[in-house]
């Protein structure tokens, strides 16, 4: 089943006095459940698109449907709060916090049910190798890749049906890749739709699915 | 939200520390400001209570001192006494019982100051003693009762002997004069003496009291405090061909009040109802006036210090506001990409501010007593120091188109007693909260402008 569909996506900025295309027609869908890369060099677009999907970015032409309903309609900051988790390459952590505060702050947005919401935290953080020492510790005194880990749990906290990462392992080791990618791979064999926007091809290949973006297109 | 803004100002200690000691200036600042400006309030209650429940209604004399400097000044000669009683707004009969019908008046006096020649008696010179060469002059007033006049009050300077008895509303042709007078022309309680206006009537008065003069105020050409006499209202009227039972004019009238805080009152109520009041004829309420200029100076002085401080309170919190603003945009973006309304991130740095404002006004409380007792008795110092040094210059007034030129004798509130009320505190509470929110407007327009993409891409 369609999450996201994306029909007809345009989209320009200004570059100096110019106004540059960078995705030009784009139409492909993601379904619940699979794991998708996309693949591009740098400038093709990739993360313009990933930044479109996650509603940071507002739709120029074209539409992009979550479940069918236009993510306009339902509204960026709700569609973002409710409906897709984000995981940016350098991880966009509060820095003046601790893994487990940053973890509880995206709990807080996002309206989690949970009973004891700092037990969960913990308990989502010990999921993807965060003791709870390293939990309290401020996010500039852990490691790049407790901070990845820490960036994964906060898009973890909702159960929301889509999770979109870019770049999440550009600024890890192989090993530490690996172990990110797994758990990604691990999300989407859970039913969540998760899409990668990566120019590593180690990453992409563990993928159900690879799209590959040349010049604002889809290939 | 609460969560965030709380972790934001325990971790953030440098810039919560910069923001404390801001806070901590501007709450001390208006609380000692709302603290001493109540401060002058009670005293100024004070001074109204200390002072009793009479006020006088008397002729302004005000533009006429001026017009006769001027005149002499030019001319190098006084202006007539026409000239001089046209310019004087008489009080109306009308006026003076209009205002006996306030709720607030329990009673009062009226009183008729004038001239007149002494006929088969002589006054007084500047050395006491009995004038020989001048036009006899007399200075009358004309009363119901003599004793509440200022003169014979608490703070006057006149005395009846033991032997005098004094006259009321209902006499007629009695007189009281002063001792020396008497002494100096062989008169005494029980004899009559003549009084002529200018017209050349004469009324006879039988002298029921005499009293001591004990005023230190130096006698200055013809104005000798012994050759005043005191007579019925009516028989000063009539002396001066004014019908008592018709519609008439006096010089002055003391109204007697329910209570001395009810003078304010009656006064801005009489204003209402009588233009003539502040045109003309004024409430002369110099004691009081001379007692709480040092208290009006320094809650103005208050004011204004508040007025100043809110306004750089609002531009300073504003611009630092903003300028953390600048340094948290990537903090913001953050918040923004996980799905926080704009609205919500501008109301946690609210919180932020009221957190941080909340421990700084308590801290201000233990300490603005100290500032607050030690501004406000500084300001009142330098206020009486400046009132002192210019007093010496009040005119009072003598009789009808004369007057002396005396120095004030007021005891100053040299002292207020400035403590921080739950009142107070309550107000600068509400104060500091407006200054709070006005400062956070500016800075939310800015949030309201922040787009997510672009504040993590530039980061990136």
């Amino acid at each position: 089943m369609n999450v996201i569909e994306v029909k007809e996506l345009y989209h320009k900025y200004e570059d100096g006095q110019k106004m540059r295309t960078v995705l030009k027609d784009i139409n492909i869908d993601f379904e619940e459940g699979k794991f998708y890369a996309i693949l591009g060099a740098s400038g093709s677009g990739k993360t313009t698109l990933l930044s479109l999907l996650s509603g940071l970015d507002t739709v120029q032409d074209g539409g992009i449907l979550f479940e069918g309903k236009d993510i306009k309609d339902i509204g960026y900051t709700k569609y973002r709060k409710e409906n897709v988790n984000v995981i940016f390459q350098s991880y966009n952590l509060i820095n003046y916090m601790t893994a487990l505060q940053n973890v509880m702050v995206a709990m807080d947005i996002k309206k989690v049910g949970y009973k004891n919401k700092k037990e969960k935290a913990y308990e989502i953080l010990e999921s993807l190798g965060i003791d709870k020492d390293t939990a309290d510790r401020d996010v500039l005194k852990i490691s790049g890749g407790e901070q990845q880990r820490t960036a994964i749990a906060r898009a973890l906290v909702h159960d929301s049906k889509v999770i979109l990462a870019d770049e999440p392992s550009g600024n890890l080791d192989d090993y530490t890749e690996n172990e990110i990618v797994k758990i990604f791979k691990n999300l989407a064999d859970q039913g969540k739709c998760v899409i990668i926007v990566t120019h590593s091809s180690n990453v992409a290949k563990h993928a159900d699915k690879i799209y590959e973006i040349k010049k604002g297109k889809i290939s | 939200m609460f969560k965030r803004a709380y972790i934001s100002v325990i971790k953030n200690k440098g810039r919560t520390i910069i923001l404390a000691i801001l806070l901590f200036v501007i709450a001390n600042l208006v609380l000692a400001s709302i603290s001493i400006k109540s401060a002058t309030q009670e005293a100024m209650d004070q001074a109204r209570i200390s002072l009793g429940p009479e006020i006088t209604l008397t002729t302004d004399r005000t533009e006429l001192f001026d017009y006769i400097k001027e005149y002499r000044d030019t001319y190098g000669v006084k202006p007539s006494q026409d000239v001089i009683n046209e310019l004087l707004v008489p009080i109306t009969s009308d006026i003076a019982y209009g205002l006996t019908e306030s709720d607030y008046v329990i009673d009062y006096n009226f009183s008729y100051s004038t001239a007149s020649k002494a006929v088969d008696f002589l006054p007084l010179n500047a050395d006491g003693v009995l004038d020989t060469y001048n036009e006899s002059k007399i200075s009358i007033v004309g009363t119901y009762n003599p004793l509440l006049l200022d003169q014979f009050g608490e703070n006057g300077t006149y005395e009846l002997t033991s032997e005098s008895s004094y006259f009321t509303g209902a006499s007629e042709n009695e007189i009281i004069i002063s001792d020396t007078l008497a002494y100096q022309n062989s008169l005494s309680i029980g004899d009559t003496l003549l009084l002529e206006d200018f017209e050349l009537d004469s009324m006879e008065f039988t002298i029921v009291g005499l009293f001591l003069n004990e005023s230190t105020i130096v006698n200055v050409g013809k104005n000798i405090t012994d050759n005043e006499v005191f007579i019925p209202l009516d028989d000063a009227l009539l002396l001066k061909g004014q019908d008592p039972d018709s519609t008439f004019t006096i010089t002055s009238v003391k109204y007697y009040l329910d209570d001395p805080l009810n003078i304010n009152s009656f006064i801005s109520e009489s204003e209402a109802e009588y233009t003539e009041i502040g045109e003309g004829l004024t409430f002369s309420d110099v004691n009081y006036d001379a007692i709480i200029a040092p208290l009006e100076s320094v809650a103005q002085f208050s004011d204004i210090v508040l007025i100043t401080v809110v306004v750089a309170a609002v531009v300073i919190l504003t611009l630092l506001i903003i300028n953390a603003l600048k340094e948290r945009k990537y903090e913001i973006g953050v918040l923004m990409s996980l799905g926080e309304e704009k609205i919500k991130i501008s109301f946690q740095y609210l919180i932020e501010l009221l957190l941080v404002s909340a421990l700084v006004f308590t801290l201000a409380m233990a300490t603005s007593n100290s500032v607050s007792a030690y501004l406000g008795d500084t300001l009142l110092e330098n206020e009486i120091s400046d009132a002192s040094s210019t007093e010496g210059d009040s005119p009072r007034g003598g009789g009808m188109g004369s007057f002396t030129t005396v120095a004030l004798d007021v005891e100053y509130i040299d002292e207020i007693d400035v403590s921080i009320t739950v009142n107070d505190f309550l107000i600068t509470l509400g104060i500091g909260s407006m200054i709070i929110i006005l400062s956070s407007v500016l800075p939310s327009l800015y949030i309201m402008r922040y787009q997510p993409k672009k504040i993590l891409s530039s980061r990136n």
